[in-house]
């Protein structure tokens, strides 16, 4: 079936791309499969409306809007203090990776989606403000908080190209 | 070093490996356009239904309408073995239902329990020593276990689980085990600044429940609060909270689970563990044994 097959092309080329993304979103290897694997799944029942063109900004749509929902449900305070760890922990902060992940992981989620859509993925104010779901002017605002507390978390003087 | 050049290589990390398949993505995208398809067909054979039943019935006096702010109590011919009345509130409305995810499901043959997902609440009120950082000494821990003994002598108590030392969580956890597997209790224990009151009110929401929780007032003003059980990740884990609020500012959680010790092992990062077993299929206590631990512990000194 040509379904199948087109969408079996873009799985294999997008899928760990759309997984990076999520991770540095949501900073856990296993909560960024899920929310992968839940786009191409939303993306699959959806693939004959799709054009090929813009897949992959829809399944990044998909991925930072599910990401999203599930901060304002509360995933992220779902295990507090009580609980023990039930999955690895990532690496030290001699890792570099590690250290922007866990300094991603310090700026609010709204925060977080515009600087990953804005410098990971190289959008302009509009097309975030339209994947996001709000006005140029909140991506704006966003953009620039989450650039703040980026800067603080990284706990060294950096520079910034809108400094 | 420019923040931003930072964000740019933000993707290029080194990865685990992807455990997402194709064939995965296919069967679960066939069944979501079947639901979708499924579920339209289903709207439309309702509302057809319901205009015949609406036309029908539209003479006749309409029942009394529930009350909304009491929980639904089910079918009348349900027993709740336990007595303690649930708090007088109105539930929390569900956002979707337990799924488990792809990456740490159930073992097989083990159903997946499509339990009510509610939003966790944050608490109002700070701690005055946040749970996990009271240290309990030997002979409270020890008289815990005891009194554990002593309220379920259907069930085989263990010694003490070890815990690491590395570990800045204070739990003391002990395995129980009946004929159906081994499941645990782990105690944890704070210090709150207000009234027992506040504090269990507080506390309404914070474990995921979507009915108010069960609770009962002791003689000396001893708050217990037992919570709905709630399923997590991994392998579709069981838990469910007890909280004692004590008048002289101690709080105790106690948290029921379906996995035991042997279900854990230590992780590479000192001082946390890992899971590495499903546990077993219900949680060890019905809610009426789990209940015999809170006024219990509520009394050890």
């Amino acid at each position: 079936m040509r379904r199948d097959e087109e969408f079996s092309e873009f799985f294999t080329s997008r899928f760990d791309w759309a997984r990076r993304t999520a991770y540095a979103l949501c900073g856990d290897w296993s909560e960024a499969e899920e929310l992968a694997q839940n786009a191409f799944v939303k993306a699959y029942a959806k693939w004959p409306g799709i054009r090929r063109e813009t897949a992959e900004g829809y399944v990044r749509t998909i991925v930072t809007r599910l990401f999203l929902d599930s901060r304002r449900r509360g995933r992220g305070r779902e295990h507090p203090v009580a609980d023990l760890p039930e999955h690895g922990v990532g690496g030290g902060f001699s890792d570099p990776d590690a250290r922007l992940n866990a300094a991603l992981q310090q700026v609010a989620p709204k925060q977080r989606a515009a600087l990953v859509l804005r410098f990971v993925h190289d959008l302009s104010i509009e097309q975030t403000a339209a994947e996001l779901g709000c006005s140029a002017g909140n991506v704006k605002s966003q953009t620039a908080r989450g650039l703040a507390t980026l800067r603080e978390a990284y706990g060294e003087p950096v520079n910034s190209e809108s400094a | 070093m420019n923040i931003e050049d930072e964000l740019r290589g933000a993707l290029d990390v080194s990865a685990p490996p992807p455990t997402t398949t194709l064939d995965v993505v296919m069967k679960r995208g066939r069944r979501r356009v079947f639901a979708h398809r499924a579920g339209a067909m289903l709207g439309v054979a309702v509302v057809v239904v319901g205009i015949g039943i609406g036309a029908a019935t539209l003479n006749q006096a309409a029942p009394p309408p529930r009350q909304a702010d009491r929980p639904d109590a089910g079918p009348a011919t349900v027993q709740h073995a336990l007595t303690w009345p649930r708090v007088d509130t109105p539930p929390q409305k569900p956002y979707g239902t337990w799924s488990p995810a792809s990456t740490a499901p159930p073992p097989a043959g083990r159903p997946v329990l499509p339990m009510p997902r509610c939003s966790i609440g944050q608490p109002k009120w700070a701690m005055k020593v946040y749970l996990g950082s009271v240290q309990l000494d030997d002979g409270f821990v020890q008289k815990w276990i005891g009194t554990v003994r002593e309220q379920l002598p259907e069930v085989r108590v263990s010694e003490l689980s070890p815990r690491s030392d590395k570990s800045a969580f204070l739990e003391y956890a002990v395995d129980l085990t009946d004929s159906g597997g081994t499941g645990s209790v782990r105690l944890v224990a704070g210090r709150f600044a207000g009234t027992p009151l506040e504090y269990a009110d507080d506390n309404l929401w914070t474990s995921g429940d979507c009915d108010p929780p069960y609770r009962t007032t002791l003689p000396d003003g001893t708050i217990v609060q037992l919570h709905s059980v709630r399923a997590a990740e991994p392998f579709q884990t069981l838990l469910q909270v007890m909280e004692v609020f004590r008048p002289d500012g101690l709080m105790l959680r106690l948290e029921l689970a379906n996995y035991g010790s042997k279900d854990l092992r230590p992780a590479a990062q000192e001082g946390y563990w890992e899971r590495i077993g499903p546990g077993r299929v219900n949680l060890p206590l019905t809610e009426e044994q789990f209940s015999r631990l809170g006024p219990a512990i509520a009394g050890v000194a």
